[in-house]
């Protein structure tokens, strides 16, 4: 092989190749950590989220003029949505699913006061319809009764008697034990306890967009408890689940027949689950937009870079070209000459990127606590420089290949 | 002397159309990039009130309230209505602000508008000296207001011209959930970023709609809106005034103090304060005070989410990759005009003089890189403001960034430059006019 005659060139002329050598390992260290976190942020967002998000849109409602039963109130709305064909079921809920706001509680399974027996917990409120209304799969159990359902007063504590939690919470508070039947504490309230009457499949709490590793750690922690909030803060919230298809029908058709039902009233913050789900990821959306718009113009400067080096040096070699040609070089020798001289700068590039890569995400591990690198993207970005490079050089290479002999005497 | 090198630059660049035309879009790029992510970052981790961030300063009172903290586990850094109440006044602080924020229904005297819902801070005056609201017109309501709970309201830009079409509404009445206030004022645009006095919910969303005195706060029964109150459940009634005299925190109060010693003071006011509540049964156990200024209580309420520390981290490795580019492809340029520079020299030009010429084309391809960039960074923007509707009103370019990016182009591809211009003059001329 030619290795040595195209090291030795090399070393004549050295700050080119080392320059190259040195874009190849930044980019290739970035390249790999990029593809490493937006892998990262992609199964995040990929996670089930244990309700039917395509079909489902939220409203909040609130009468201008005040309304003496609030009860009523929601209940001819209920009745009136779920009257409207499209609709699968509607239910109140205390804030919008995995929309922002929250209701966390602490939870313990056991009269244990210690501190390291409380569990977080994501609680939101349904009536008899909620299942239904979100599209949440019963594993085991049964859901509420409607006698179980209480419309809460102002201000008052909801304290229930019975819940229903996701298989993940349940596994949070009794370990392998079926948590179905079992009694839950109250953080705070020394002698009240709630019994697990139904075991949903996972349902993402309001902070499934949370980095942090306690965030993500209880991110199933979920728990639906039976009451119905009448204290008008920002309105009632309604969560309405249409038939596939339906969805932009039915929310213009709700909005008319709420208006029907009680025009003295405000429609405000209608979001589908879809915009709600997108809204909590936002800042995950937007750093995969931005790290693959980065390495992916880092990849294409350093191959114009590698182009534009490597068409300067073959003008510069014109004569020498030339001469191998006029001594008995194929075209397809001094090609490979130009393949293998940008196979080496790539080789000492990614040998000294590996190392870059593995630096920076030791710092990223650091700053952002992500889990640790997975090493199979290395050789995935090894890969693609090699490629990316040969075909960088593949013109300036065809170019020089094509440098007819005569040119070597001639200019002489 | 200057103009003739910026025509021999011109020259040269000209007859490298490919290569100036790459180094340009290389420096271009990376500074394009640099400066978009530097404009975010600067934005979302920089001092929201320069002129003020060391004299504000917010505490923490943790009961330990909050067994149940959200994820981020931290105490919430309000207060409860009752020591809102007992600490309010106090003479070691020069200014201070309580406030919070709820949500009313408007209802317009003009039919044509349907009544609405706006976000409504309930807060004494001291919250437009303090955070420097600035008036469009009138001011802020008087400090009688303010001690007898009278019924006036700041307006917003933005809710003024929705009511009354932007005019002076000083003095004319608003209905709100019922009651007709006075207006006293109406501010201008005021956000700053990120919204420091209010880290409820979403920092950087939402702005105010109206003010009214925080004294209404028993009368008006107005629950807080978009961020938590944490309570200790006790067996108390269920109404508004239970809920007040309840062990809650939910309000934000913000102090102005001179100096540290005064700091110091307030500190130490705020645990004598504890202790003296003790014998109410209160702050029993373990319990923290803290305080915090502005630049202390971002960082502690970590509003500034760690991915973007990243992407500067990644910004400047790709201003490197650009420039190694740059210095790669100068080489390339100059070393192909070793024969015309070796005819220059042999005619007489010193080593000097063509060291000056060529930074002058250096500078020539950094200035050029730096106005390709800033045509990037300006696009760079309107993509984040796409993807993030609410920058709206602070992610624009100004002067300052302007030159900034000019300044970081030329300066960066000068140094990326130095090397190559320099190889470059001390070629002996000898070698090169034997070969021609």
């Amino acid at each position: 092989m030619e290795i040595r005659p195209i090291l030795s060139a090399m070393w004549q002329n050295k700050t080119g190749p080392v320059l190259i050598s040195l874009q190849i390992a930044f980019t290739l260290a970035v390249v790999v950590n990029a593809m490493f976190l937006i892998n990262v942020r992609i199964e995040k967002m990929d996670r089930p989220v244990g309700i039917d998000t395509p079909n489902i849109y939220n409203l909040s409602t609130v009468p201008t003029v005040p309304v003496e039963g609030v009860r009523d109130f929601i209940e001819r709305d209920m009745a009136a949505i779920r009257s409207i064909p499209g609709v699968v079921d509607a239910s109140p809920v205390l804030t919008f699913l995995q929309g922002g706001s929250t209701r966390a509680e602490g939870y313990r399974p056991n009269e244990d006061l210690a501190d390291a027996n409380y569990r977080i917990v994501n609680v939101n409120f349904v009536d008899e319809h909620g299942l239904d209304a979100l599209g949440i799969e019963l594993l085991r159990g049964r859901n509420f009764r409607k006698d179980e359902i209480r419309y809460l007063d102002a201000n008052e504590r909801a304290l229930p008697d019975v819940a229903i939690l996701t298989e993940s919470m349940g596994r949070d508070l009794f370990g392998d034990e079926d948590p179905l039947g079992k009694d839950v504490y109250y953080a705070d309230e020394e002698n009240r306890t709630m019994r697990v009457i139904g075991v949903i499949k996972d349902v993402a709490a309001a902070w499934l967009a949370s980095d942090s590793p306690r965030g993500r750690k209880t991110v199933y922690n979920f728990m639906l408890q039976p009451f119905v909030e009448t204290k008008s803060g920002r309105g009632y919230n309604y969560a309405i689940r249409a038939e596939p298809g339906a969805l932009n029908a039915v929310m213009s058709e709700v909005e008319k027949k709420l208006f029907e039902v009680d025009p003295n009233r405000l429609i405000e913050r209608t979001y589908t689950q879809k915009e709600l789900l997108a809204r909590s990821y936002g800042t995950d959306r937007a750093v995969i937009q931005i790290l693959s718009i980065v390495a992916g113009l880092m990849v294409v400067i350093t191959a114009l870079g590698i182009v534009g080096l490597a068409s300067f040096t073959v003008n510069q070699r014109t004569r020498q070209i030339g001469t191998r040609r006029a001594l008995g070089a194929k075209r397809r020798d001094i090609l490979r000459y130009f393949i293998t001289e940008n196979v080496l700068l790539t080789t000492f590039g990614v040998v000294l990127g590996s190392f870059m890569a593995y630096g920076l995400h030791l710092a990223l591990f650091n700053l952002l606590r992500i889990p640790k690198l997975d090493p199979g993207y290395l050789p995935v970005g090894i890969v693609v420089l090699y490629l990316l490079g040969v075909l960088a050089v593949f013109g300036p290479a065809r170019r020089a290949s094509m440098i007819p002999p005569g040119i070597a005497s001639r200019t002489v | 002397m200057f103009a003739y090198n910026l025509r021999l630059s011109w020259l040269s660049l000209k007859k490298t159309p490919v290569l100036s035309a790459l180094m340009i879009a290389a420096i271009g790029i990376g500074i394009g990039v640099c400066m978009t992510v530097f404009i975010v970052y600067a934005l979302m981790t920089g001092d929201p009130i320069p002129a003020r961030s060391g004299h504000l300063y917010t505490y923490v009172l943790d009961n330990h309230l909050d067994e149940d903290r959200g994820p981020n586990d931290q105490a919430d850094p309000f207060v409860g209505y009752r020591d809102v109440i007992n600490l309010m006044g106090s003479d070691i602080p020069v200014d201070e602000s309580v406030h919070y924020q709820s949500s009313a229904v408007f209802h317009p005297d003009n039919a044509q508008i349907k009544p609405f819902r706006e976000v409504l801070r309930l807060a004494n005056n001291g919250f437009f000296r303090l955070f420097e609201v600035p008036f469009l017109y009138g001011s802020a309501w008087s400090d009688e207001a303010d001690t007898k709970a009278q019924f006036v309201i700041v307006l917003s830009r933005a809710l003024n011209d929705k009511l009354f079409g932007g005019v002076n509404s000083v003095g004319r009445k608003v209905d709100v959930d019922g009651h007709y206030f006075e207006v006293t004022g109406v501010t201008d645009d005021f956000s700053p970023i990120p919204r420091f006095f209010e880290t409820d919910g979403d920092v950087f969303d939402e702005t105010d709609g109206a003010y009214v005195p925080f004294s209404l706060t028993p009368q008006l029964k107005l629950a807080k809106s978009n961020g938590s109150v944490n309570c200790i459940a006790d067996s108390k009634g269920d109404s508004w005034e239970d809920f007040l005299d309840q062990e809650c925190t939910w309000i934000h109060h913000w102090v102005w103090l001179k100096d540290k010693a005064d700091r110091d003071r307030y500190l130490q006011m705020l645990k004598n304060y504890t202790v003296d509540q003790q014998q109410y049964g209160r702050y029993q156990g373990e319990y923290e005070v803290e305080i915090f200024n502005v630049m202390e209580f971002l960082k502690y309420r970590e509003l500034v989410n760690p991915a973007y520390v990243m992407l500067i981290g990644i910004a400047f490795m790709f201003l490197v990759v650009c420039l190694l580019n740059t210095n790669g492809l100068l080489f390339a340029k100059f070393s192909g005009r070793a024969g015309e520079i070796s005819v220059r020299r042999a005619l007489g030009c010193s080593k000097k003089r063509m060291f000056r010429q060529h930074l002058v084309e250096i500078a020539v391809i950094g200035v050029a890189g730096g106005v390709l960039g800033l045509i990037l960074a300006s696009g760079g923007l309107l993509a984040l403001k796409h993807m993030f509707p609410n920058y709206d009103n602070v992610a624009h370019l100004n002067v300052e960034l302007v030159s900034i990016a000019i300044l970081m182009s030329v300066v960066s591809t000068m140094i990326t430059g130095l090397y190559p211009a320099w190889r470059i003059c001390q070629l002996p001329p000898a070698r090169y006019l034997k070969a021609q």
